[in-house]
């Protein structure tokens, strides 16, 4: 269960982290951020992971939840990454039936390069 | 100079990575099953049900080999646990002055009992243990020399972990950075990203990895200050003394208590095993050590007791720091006491590393294809570490799928059972590399993909056919093991008949650009 818990903060933290990012954020909010913003998420980001660390801690015991605490980095990093993949591939996806419809009418073939549309 | 530096650092993980990349790869594998020891040797015996209380099944292992085994030199008892319901023992016969030295088998000194003591008749098997042996000790080669070329790995795993941190320029900018379908770059990707989502793991396994065989390595600090190796480990663990025996016989006292006793002087930790030296003498010790799975360090505890009175000859003494400090490392990377949580957690960072070494062994390939002189015509060193890879990366898994096939399909009163269990695996795994060798290079990722999908696959189903506890009695009875082992197995079949589909796909359509069939197997 705590691990549970602890995950779902590392997820929070690091989709923080991400969403920071300028080279993310319009995947994953569709829109640019402030700079301030940005800090602030930031810094948001870096106390969860630190919560987290700081849960494990308490509840596993400083050596066991620290050790703990490197394997919800790491599956926390990995959702985020997986969920940022699926909204790109989402997005993309759905750009890709907007154009088809603009441009022909038939249905589009089944595997269509993704990232062939949206460089056109 | 220092984009000399980083690209002097770059050769450097290149080539070190790809000279042990295959080994590591394999080292990868078993070490990650290896987390699954227990549980895949539970799976591979079947037969073995029986659960019972710690202190009642070792007192009947002790009746059970007082009645076989009265004049063995020592047993040797690990009493049933969560992660194992059986109760193991095993016996070092009487050696006898002048008698040859008989080679024995391993089934002549051990037996596994249920709670009260009756012998559970089980396959021959070396299950999930073999495995773990696999991963630093290998196979078919002498133990010493496995144990160097692992260590050579190892060591070779650390310069590619810290020269690869050096090369990779943007850990933060890149940290969510994967592309798919972009060739070079998308293979570059997925090995940054599981190079860097784990490395506090990467850089512990490794450490820890080398730190567990360090006085094997780095022999030197024991021969400057003791004459012979031998002196040194009798004075860092010792086992009681090997007291003679004086002849004299004596009953030993009940082991309920003394269990008692020591799980209350270890703050409710559990009994990990229990030895008796000298049997039935006056000078019989009882020696117990906590079990591992309740602190972070190897090495538990241990109280000794003599046997015919019960008096405590001595205590858990504490250990030194170096001591301590060498216990815990190797703990860490065992992770015997990890609960099921942070047993996952390990298991998942396993698997990371294991794309990792697979995706940097193609990662080689697909950066040096664009560049050949004449694409259709590699050169011998290209064609080898293709083919080498393909081996490695769908060879070893599907091997290890025979390997739970044959435990399930070779008949149980076989000669030699465990060993031919063993050379099913290498059998399929060299099976992979002649296909590799064989077959046209697209066609041999797409088959050996698919064979080990297929393998993966049919273990569920054999195992329904041939045993009767499987997935579905499972979630009716609460058998979670099976239940989980035959997910685990469609996942690995999924996982690799998905990536055989990607090679497969793409293999269909004309490559463009830096596209070719491999950048799409792991994206």
């Amino acid at each position: 269960m705590i691990h549970a818990l602890a995950i779902i903060v590392a997820v929070v933290g690091f989709a923080c982290l991400c969403a920071a990012m300028v080279r993310h954020q319009k995947d994953l909010l569709g829109h640019a951020l402030a700079v301030r913003s940005a800090r602030r998420l930031r810094i948001a980001g870096a106390l969860s992971l630190l919560f987290a660390l700081a849960v494990d801690m308490i509840v596993l015991g400083s050596g066991y939840g620290a050790v703990a605490w490197c394997g919800h980095l790491t599956a926390g990093a990995a959702l985020v990454l997986i969920g940022l993949n699926r909204k790109i591939a989402r997005d993309n996806r759905r750009i890709l039936r907007a154009n088809v419809r603009v441009s022909a009418p038939h249905r589009p073939p089944r595997r269509y390069d993704t990232d062939r549309t949206t460089q056109e | 100079m220092k984009n000399g530096f980083r690209q002097s650092m770059a050769a450097l993980h290149t080539w070190t990575g790809l000279l042990f990349g295959w080994l590591l790869f394999a080292m990868f594998v078993t070490g990650t099953a290896a987390y699954f020891q227990e549980e895949i040797s539970r799976w591979m015996r079947p037969e073995v049900v029986a659960t019972a209380a710690p202190a009642p099944a070792t007192q009947a292992a002790i009746a059970w080999l007082q009645k076989t085994q009265p004049d063995a030199d020592s047993w040797f008892i690990t009493p049933p646990s969560a992660r194992n319901p059986a109760t193991e023992v095993f016996w070092q016969p009487r050696t006898v002055e002048g008698e040859q030295h008989a080679r024995r088998r391993r089934n002549d000194t051990s037996a596994t009992l249920d709670g009260i003591g009756r012998v559970v008749t089980t396959r021959e098997t070396r299950g999930g243990f073999f495995l773990y042996r696999f991963h630093f000790d290998l196979h078919y080669m002498p133990v010493l020399w496995a144990r160097y070329l692992v260590g050579a790995a190892a060591m070779f795993m650390l310069v590619a972990i810290l020269s690869g941190i050096i090369t990779h320029k943007k850990i933060f900018a890149d940290f969510f950075m994967l592309r798919f379908g972009k060739g070079q770059r998308s293979w570059l990707d997925v090995h940054n990203v599981t190079a860097v989502f784990a490395l506090p793991f990467y850089l512990m396994i490794t450490y820890t990895g080398l730190v567990t065989l360090a006085t094997l390595y780095m022999p030197w600090g024991i021969a400057a200050n003791y004459a012979s190796p031998e002196t040194f480990f009798a004075e860092v663990f010792p086992n009681g003394g090997e007291t003679q025996r004086t002849g004299t016989a004596a009953a030993m006292v009940p082991i309920g208590p003394l269990m008692a006793v020591a799980t209350r002087e270890w703050a409710g930790a559990a009994v990990g095993s229990v030895q008796i030296a000298n049997p039935n003498d006056v000078s019989a010790t009882i020696t117990l050590r906590r079990a591992a799975d309740t602190a972070i360090g190897a090495r538990g505890e241990s109280m000794v007791f003599a046997g015919a009175t019960g008096r405590m000859i001595r205590g858990g003494a504490p250990e030194g720091g170096a001591m301590a400090t060498q216990s815990v490392m190797i703990g860490l990377h065992a992770g015997r006491y990890a609960g099921w949580g942070l047993r996952w957690l390990y298991f998942l960072s396993g698997i990371g590393g294991t794309i990792m070494v697979g995706s940097g062994l193609v990662l080689w390939t697909v950066k040096r294809r664009a560049k050949l002189p004449d694409p259709t015509r590699p050169h011998f060193g290209f064609r080898l570490v293709e083919r080498l890879n393909i081996a490695a990366i769908a060879g070893l898994p599907a091997g290890i799928a025979a390997y739970f096939l044959a435990n399930r399909l070779l008949p149980t009163g076989m000669t030699a059972r465990a060993e031919w269990e063993i050379h099913s695996l290498f059998l399929t795994w060299a099976a992979v590399l002649l296909w590799a060798i064989a077959r046209p290079y697209r066609r041999a990722w797409i088959e050996s993909l698919a064979l080990a999908a297929g393998l993966f696959a049919s273990v569920p189903v054999v195992n329904a056919l041939t045993v009767s506890r499987n997935m579905l009695t499972g979630m009716m009875t609460g058998d979670w093991l099976f239940v989980a082992f035959d997910i685990a197995m469609l996942l690995f079949a999924l996982g690799f008949g998905w990536a055989a589909r990607k090679a497969s796909t793409v293999n269909a359509k004309p490559a463009r650009g830096m596209r070719t069939m491999q950048n799409m197997a792991a994206a």
